[in-house]
């Protein structure tokens, strides 16, 4: 029985739909911050997190205690968080006798009472005769039927039907699933972790688990279910719908089901669903798998587990549950209660009993007496709850007199309070983060060009480098610039001895240019080399090394099997040469764009090569006894694909027959055929970036930090990467707009660009004056000790050198000084280090293999901001901001906001987004412990033995002691410019003013030119007064269209 | 002229918000359309507002519209393919009638 092929797409477009709000989960080895809930983002901050913690079951905001602690630290001013309230209150009538706000004031601050109870029983007639004293009214007969068929209909539609069979039956049948599906995705998806593969792997996610699963020994214990059910179709979609139909899921409810389904394991099913959209992901290539295959997999698992329980007489579908539930109220009530883990734990035990008894007569008495018990016990919470509120607010006598009308209204309204009590939170914490910064930020008018700086830095936006810009600029005559860490060039890497490509930009990108680093030391054999001197002019350095074990054969075509067949020996050893270290030795980028004839002659050369080689291997002939001449006709045979070698047959004393295997071996194995070459061809000519492109880039980066002239004698370029020892986050720690990787690589490509004369020349007419005694030096901070490496440095003009040692000096300065300020927060020690002992730790953090926290990271980020540096050189933001460098008066068309907003802005979001959730609920939407982690299939964690693939950042990045370091708020963004302009920008971004809409980030302007403050909240644009020296700032509503 | 043979197809254009190409891609595929069109940077007005077809950083915010063109059998699997899609995401589907010359191309 097959689908029809309409149905089929019907399945696969659901199961799409349904997992949209699982977030992807990118394989940690370039880790990208991302925000959890980006597939809610349509969606209101508020609504998101709601939904979020359905789904998920995720906290959005931090524990009432925690803001205390906040207010008392002063974090949270007083009187932000009472406007909140206040603004809360406004659409309610008062009460009598009542000081509302006072009341809620009070709430939060002093106490920890709480009165959302969703399962309650108590009622208001109860509760207000409590509150008199009085006796409470004739105890009506609740009605156990209502009860338990409310609390299944609710259920059902958000819940897979074995969790409501678990929380009925104890059944554990939710974790049992778990693990075998966990089993299975991890022996899928292995990338090199285990020793043993998975055989049928190239067959498909589903067909290859369908084929182990028929001799799988375990699973057959489980009766014949399994087989059944995978008899039925071959195809996933097919055997999806079996079991829905089965378990009498009605059909509207599809989509709901299969998305909780997916969100019960939301770790593995965001790394299948990013696997499956990644198309240059080669294992996702050679194995393909897709939620679709995931969710069969689930469902036939899961119809085995429950048919299983279904023999004891556990009902079976969901019509059974239905059944069960309407026939046994009372039972299914009680068991609610117990196996839900709701019960008043005095009573477990003889609820316990009475369910096992059997006895309906028992049982219904016992409901009974439980619901009595339960009314009362709840009534006397919120009575309690009442009472203390208003003792502490002396209300007590109005409280007392209030009427059942008006009590229910209270009620209803605390309640509301309570659901938006983490948003009224939120705003105050960052109303006085943003009061902070406006006290301190200043938009002093622009001073005309003053001398020469003696150095210009760019350093990525990243918040670790706004401690280290400060240093800098204090310890000399430096002038730093922030940028985006990958300079706004976009490029697809491939690093010397590594066969595939890496993306050097946020993963919003996609490059469409690729550069290679090739060895300047020659490392491969004389004739190869040889061969390409005689052709290659203008290169010096030996390029056969890359090209021989990559663009020979292409480069999707796989690596290592490349390798292994063609030089095994001398591919191994070259490899193993080729580790992190050697990397000082100096290598070559390949930036410019290959001629056509350049290109032709390096596929020639590296057939020719190979074809060498393929002879060596097949035939064991030593390289010297191979000529040139039978190289050649090889080749020819080959690529025309007509005629035979003679010479081969000669040389080695072949017949035909083995000469034509021979050649078909070179066509098929060894690629030397007429389309490979081709394809070869194009690849080759994606390498590099046309003079026009280089311009582009350039012109756009300087012009987006506002550089265009003054430029000094040296402008260091630097990105940033982190130094771990044992840490599989450390791509967490490395630069997230170059997709989680270290930024030297596009400094050294966007460096090499600017220092072009022919670039400078075009950039001239743009009006961007280099002079040409300013130099692009490349550079690397490394983020855990601070220090800047610089590179390249063979390649400074004469002239500099004389220079070099002060700008040495002002770079060790600053690094002395920043890491002093910083290790006391990290190694949590009082008494502020020297800069030598400072310096010593950072360095043992650096490679230290049991340190689970080498550095803070991106930990309490709050800020991002737009502007000239003037606008915050003087003060401190403790590393806690992105600093973007913008000057509005060279952008007319408003093309480099956008740029920035649309972009960077958003990896900021991200970044921050992460770190909030992280914080806030580090076991749901953070990755827990790293002392429990354990490495899964080369690309995630687990926690312990076996569990989901955890996503987010662990406790030890964003907790100190169990408490939140990471303050968590949403990202506050300044933009220094104009109203008018900002808004014109917004406008031309449907990301950002996404973002803006739904409250996802906070944003300011700054307006130098009427010198006033506006700020977007209560989904309209303020005006901030900013009285001096005050300590709270004032928002006024304006007009603004 | 005499030589052209007129067959008669249904047309469908696919507007959709340019993030969901591959998935609209792949769908199509696995329906068996042979291949179909895609254009960019579309502008226009639903009832989620005027969207501007501002093609910024990225490709994925902008909407695109797919022309494939199919035999009448195709149809109703198709659409029925993408009705879960449409019931959550904006965007619209318009089926037309149009004549080919090449059916080799579009059907097998």
């Amino acid at each position: 029985m097959s689908l029809s092929l309409g149905k089929e797409a019907q399945i696969r477009s659901m199961v799409f739909v349904a997992g949209e709000p699982i977030p992807y989960f990118w394989p940690m080895r370039a880790f990208i911050h991302h925000n959890p809930l980006h597939g809610l983002e349509r969606m209101s901050f508020e609504d998101a997190v709601a939904e979020g913690e359905r789904l998920f079951h995720g906290a959005g905001f931090l524990p009432r205690a925690t803001y205390q602690e906040y207010c008392r630290l002063k974090k949270i001013d007083i009187q932000a968080l009472s406007e909140n309230v206040a603004d809360f209150l406004e659409p309610h009538a008062s009460f009598e006798g009542i000081d509302l706000h006072g009341w809620l004031m009070c709430l939060l601050t002093e106490t920890d009472l709480s009165i959302t109870a969703p399962d309650s029983l108590a009622r208001v007639s109860d509760i207000s005769a409590a509150l008199k004293k009085q006796p409470s009214p004739e105890a009506q007969e609740v009605e156990n039927k209502n009860l338990a068929s409310q609390l299944i209909d609710s259920s059902m539609t958000q819940r897979p039907l074995y969790e409501l069979l678990d929380s009925l039956f104890d059944t554990g049948i939710g974790e049992e699933l778990d693990d075998l599906v966990i089993k299975s995705c991890l022996d899928y998806f292995d990338e090199g972790q285990s020793a043993w593969e998975m055989p049928e792997r190239e067959q498909g996610f589903f067909p290859a688990w369908r084929a182990v699963a028929r001799c799988n020994a375990r699973l057959f214990l489980r009766g014949r279910q399994i087989h059944e059910t995978l008899a039925i179709d071959d195809a996933p979609e097919g055997i999806i719908v079996h079991v829905m139909e089965r378990l009498n899921i009605p059909q509207d409810d599809w989509m709901k089901y299969f998305r909780s389904e997916l969100a019960r394991l939301h770790g593995w099913a965001g790394f299948i669903r990013w696997r499956s959209h990644a198309r240059h992901y080669r294992q996702g290539c050679e194995y393909p798998g897709d939620l679709v295959d995931f969710l069969a997999i689930r469902l036939t698992l899961s119809l085995a587990l429950i048919r299983e329980r279904g023999k004891n007489g556990i009902p079976d579908s969901a019509e059974k549950l239905e059944q069960f539930v309407r026939q046994n109220p009372a039972e299914a009530y009680l068991r609610q209660q117990l196996y839900g883990k709701n019960i008043i734990p005095s009573w477990a035990q003889r609820v316990e009993a009475v369910i096992l008894s059997a006895n309906k007569n028992h049982i219904e008495k016992e409901c009974r007496a439980y619901i009595e018990e339960k009314k009362l016990r709840d009534t006397k919470k919120q009575t309690d709850f009442l009472s203390e509120l208003a003792e502490l607010n002396n209300s007590g006598d109005a409280i007392a007199a209030i009427s059942d009308a008006e009590l229910t209204r209270l009620l209803s309204l605390l309640k509301e309070f309570e659901k938006r009590e983490g948003m009224i939170w939120l705003e105050a914490m960052e109303a006085t983060a943003i009061n902070q910064l406006l006290k301190s930020i200043s938009s002093p008018p622009p001073s005309p060009d003053g001398k020469r700086p003696f150095a210009q830095a760019l350093f990525c936006i990243d918040t670790r480098s706004e401690r280290l810009r400060r240093h800098l600029e204090n310890v000399g005559d430096y002038e730093t610039f922030g940028i985006a860490g990958f300079f706004g060039v976009p490029v697809s890497f491939m690093e010397l001895g590594k066969g595939s490509e890496v993306h050097l930009c946020p993963v919003l990108l996609t490059p469409k240019n690729l550069v290679m680093e090739m060895s300047v030391n020659n490392t491969q054999n004389a004739t190869a080399l040889s061969l390409m001197e005689k052709v290659l002019h203008e290169l010096k350095e030996s390029v056969l090394t890359p090209f021989v074990t990559v663009e020979a054969i292409g480069l999707l075509f796989g690596f290592d099997m490349v390798g292994k067949t063609l030089a095994p020996r001398s591919y191994n050893r070259w490899r193993s040469r080729l580790d992190h270290q050697s990397h000082k030795a100096n290598t070559h980028l390949l930036i410019d764009k290959l001629s056509r004839e350049q290109a032709d002659s390096i596929v020639r050369a590296v057939q020719r090569a190979v074809i060498a080689k393929a002879i060596e291997n097949e035939f064991d002939v030593p390289q010297e006894k191979i000529k040139d001449d039978l190289v050649r006709e090889l080749r020819e045979v080959a690529m025309k694909n007509a005629g035979s070698s003679l010479l081969l047959q000669k040389h080695l004393q072949l017949d035909t027959e083995r000469v034509r295997e021979f050649i078909e071996l070179l066509q098929d194995t060894y690629r030397i055929n007429a389309s490979d070459a081709r394809l070869q061809m194009t690849r080759l000519s994606r390498i590099g970036f046309t003079l026009e492109e280089q311009v582009g880039f350039v012109s756009q980066a300087l012009s987006a930090i506002g550089l265009i002239n003054n430029f000094s004698r040296f402008v260091l370029v630097v990105g940033h990467g982190s130094q771990s020892e044992n840490n599989p986050y450390e791509s967490a720690l490395d630069c997230g707009a170059c997709g989680g990787n270290l930024g030297v690589f596009n400094a050294r490509i966007f460096s090499h660009m600017a220092n072009k004369p022919a670039v400078r020349q075009r950039l001239l007419e743009q009006g961007i004056t280099i002079p040409d005694d300013a130099w692009f030096v490349p550079a690397l901070h490394n983020t855990t000790t601070d220090e800047i490496v610089m590179h390249d440095l063979e390649l400074l003009p004469s002239s500099h050198p004389v220079y070099f040692d002060r700008l040495k000096n002002g770079l060790l300065a600053a690094r002395r000084l920043c890491t002093q300020e910083r290790i006391p927060e990290l190694d949590f020690i009082s008494k502020q280090p020297s800069s030598v002992d400072a310096d010593k730790r950072a360095l043992r953090n650096a490679m230290d293999w049991s340190q689970v926290r080498p550095e803070w990271g991106l930990s309490r980020n709050v800020y991002f901001i737009i502007g000239p540096r003037s606008l915050t050189e003087t003060f401190s933001l403790e590393g806690r901001a992105f600093l973007h460098s913008y000057d509005y008066r060279v952008d007319r068309k408003l093309r480099l906001l956008e740029n920035i907003m649309s972009g960077p802005l958003v990896v900021g979001q991200w970044i921050n987004m992460e770190h909030y959730f992280s914080a806030v609920d580090n076991e749901h939407y953070g990755s827990g412990s790293k002392a429990y982690h354990n490495v899964a299939g080369q690309f995630g964690v687990m926690t312990g033995n076996l569990s989901d693939l955890r996503t987010g950042l662990p406790a030890q990045t964003v907790l100190a002691n169990g408490q939140p370091y990471h303050e968590p708020m949403r990202l506050i963004t300044v933009v220094e410019a104009p109203l008018e302009h900002v808004l014109a920008a917004i406008a031309q971004v449907l990301v950002v003013r996404r973002l803006l809409n739904n409250g996802w980030i906070r944003f300011l302007i700054v307006d130098p030119e009427s010198g006033k403050t506006h700020i977007y909240s209560k989904n309209q644009w303020q005006e901030c007064e900013q009285p001096v020296n005050a300590d709270h700032v004032i928002f006024k509503e304006t007009n603004v269209s | 002229m005499t030589n052209l043979n007129f067959i008669p197809l249904k047309k469908l254009e696919i507007i959709l918000e340019g993030e969901y190409l591959q998935f609209a891609g792949d769908l199509l595929d696995r329906l068996g359309v042979k291949g179909y069109t895609v254009v960019n940077n579309l502008s226009g007005k639903g009832s989620h507002g005027f969207h501007d077809g501002h093609l910024m950083f990225n490709e994925d915010d902008v909407l695109i519209m797919i022309i494939a063109a199919v035999p009448e059998q195709l149809i109703e699997p198709i659409l029925q393919g993408f009705s879960p899609f449409y019931n959550e995401h904006s965007g619209v589907v318009f089926i037309s009638d149009i004549q080919v010359t090449r059916l080799v191309k579009f059907s097998d």
